[in-house]
């Protein structure tokens, strides 16, 4: 039964943001799950470096990838997240005095920056479970797309993200519950500053676990020990320096043995050259 | 069944990501500018006024412009710009739009006529104060100064201070301040605190432009303003 809720929860993490990506537990030799997403963001407003909100172009982003994990051993696991379609645009801007277009909006398509991760489990028994992993973000976006070169699917950089997760799973009345937290050091090129990570993550199962909600808090410090922002022309989540808060509830339901779908958003409550309206992700997910 | 839905639903998400419409706030009052204005007029010299009419978000266009004097008896004018000094004493001259369902756009200036030969009004320098438009602080004071070989420059004095933490910062003259679209850019923001310069490109009036915009370009935002006296 304890394996049972260990999994249940297990899967509810990767249900979740790729940043937790299950948490502290590993996947167990030959198991895993695949899961088609679709993440996306339409901005028009962000936070400036004072923390104070102003209006901007209306960006999107949509992402549309796979996200998949893999036990290779009962402690290493393998991770993917690949945003395979990866859609970029700011609007038109219009004038309200004339109605004429001055300044036509664009898009670009591309793949976007694939993360590839090893996870291995510090300690997988007993009440609290501890993993490490390494994540590297592999700059396959297009970092400087449309006319300006201000339109991105990437950041153009190659960093290397190693995190501590540590979780548990409890009761919570008749309910399995979990909770898990993690700290993380992504180190990057290209100029851009490190950051440092940092989230909290807790959720509880319904209806024989098949229904799961979750609520979740991340956030980034920047070191600001990179290129100033002036030197790039970026915004936005491909920016430099950028620092958040967010939080969002998801809720995940497994409708058979096999499959299952997951809905969430999440908003930054605080941060720094980053948009301020909120993003979305849907999904549906075979596990094994 | 259920798993094809899902993947539909994915697939019109993806399609929703299309460009839309952002309209912006970009009125300005109209205005006519007198682009070769005089202290004073010869007695029974003549002089050629020229003017330009800006719309109402900023653009030079191409209106007629009616010229028409306050006192016959002193400066005769033709309903062209061109002007007759015919008695010693002052008047006013007038520059008019007139634009359909609307109020006429006016510029008056004062000019004496006297003896002698007219005299131009030499504008050497122009100056105004940066504000903040946006949450990011921008401040300082700042001067256009034509230089003896006629190209313009733009100095900002010591107290010059604007947030090193924006991206893709750019400094530009414009005649409206609520967009970057028509303005003369002059360069990327490099430069965050203290005194300061810009050397403008050659054939830039120092009456061209209205004010000094500072624009961001990746969030298409305006971040200050200052306007030049």
């Amino acid at each position: 039964m304890k394996i049972r809720i260990i999994l249940l929860v297990a899967f509810a993490f990767a249900m979740s943001q790729t940043t937790f990506a299950g948490g502290g537990w590993p996947q167990p030799k030959g198991k895993g799950y695949f899961k088609l997403f679709q993440w996306w963001v339409i901005a028009d407003q962000h936070f400036t470096t004072s923390g104070g909100i102003d209006p901007n172009t209306t960006n999107g982003i949509f992402n549309t990838g796979v996200y998949g994990e893999y036990g290779l051993t009962n402690r290493l696991t393998g991770v993917i997240y690949a945003p395979l379609f990866s859609r970029a645009y700011f609007n038109n801007t219009i004038s309200g005095t004339t109605d004429e277009l001055l300044i036509p909006g664009e898009a670009i398509n591309s793949i976007g920056d694939v993360d590839l991760s090893l996870k291995y489990g510090l300690i997988t028994k007993g009440k609290i479970v501890l993993s490490t992993s390494l994540k590297l973000g592999l700059p396959l976006g297009n970092s400087s797309g449309g006319s300006a070169g201000n339109l991105q699917t990437g950041d153009g950089e190659f960093n290397q993200l190693l995190q501590f997760d540590a979780s548990t799973s409890f009761k919570l009345g008749k309910a399995n519950a979990y909770s898990s937290i993690y700290v993380g050091a992504n180190n990057r090129t290209e100029g851009f500053s490190d950051e440092f990570h940092y989230g909290l993550e807790a959720g509880i199962g319904f209806l024989e676990n098949r229904l799961y909600l979750i609520g979740r808090v991340l956030g980034v410090k920047s070191f600001k020990n990179g290129n100033l922002n002036t030197e790039a022309n970026t915004t936005s989540i491909f920016a430099n320096n950028t620092e958040y808060l967010s939080v969002g509830p998801e809720v995940a339901y497994q409708w058979n043995k096999n499959w299952g779908a997951s809905a969430s958003f999440a908003t930054a409550i605080s941060g720094s050259i980053i948009f301020a309206n909120p993003s979305y992700s849907v999904g549906v997910f075979y596990k094994w | 069944m259920k798993n094809v839905f899902v993947l539909l639903g994915l697939l019109a998400i993806v399609l929703s990501g299309c460009i839309g419409d952002d309209v912006i706030f970009d009125t300005v009052p109209e205005r006519v500018s007198i682009n070769n204005s005089i202290d004073s007029l010869g007695l029974d010299s003549t002089f050629q006024f020229t003017g330009t009419y800006f719309n109402s978000i900023g653009r030079a266009i191409d209106e007629t412009i009616i010229w028409s004097t306050s006192d016959p008896g002193i400066i005769e004018m033709s309903i062209t710009g061109l002007a007759k000094g015919v008695a010693k004493g002052s008047a006013n001259i007038k520059a008019t739009v007139n634009l359909e369902g609307k109020d006429p756009v006016e510029e008056k200036i004062s000019i004496v006529v006297e003896e002698g030969v007219s005299t131009p009004v030499e504008v050497s320098s122009r100056s105004g104060m940066l504000e903040t438009a946006s949450s990011y602080p921008l401040t300082g004071n700042f001067t256009l100064t034509k230089g003896t070989d006629d190209k313009l420059s733009l100095s900002f004095e010591n107290d010059y201070d604007a947030d090193d933490g924006l991206p893709g910062l750019y400094v530009y003259l414009t005649n409206n301040p609520n967009t970057n679209v028509g303005a003369l850019e002059i360069s990327k923001v490099t430069i965050f605190k203290g005194a300061h310069s810009y050397t403008l490109p050659e054939g830039v009036g120092i009456n061209e432009y209205s004010h000094v915009l500072y624009f961001c370009k990746p969030f298409g935002v305006r971040v200050g303003i200052g306007e030049m006296n």
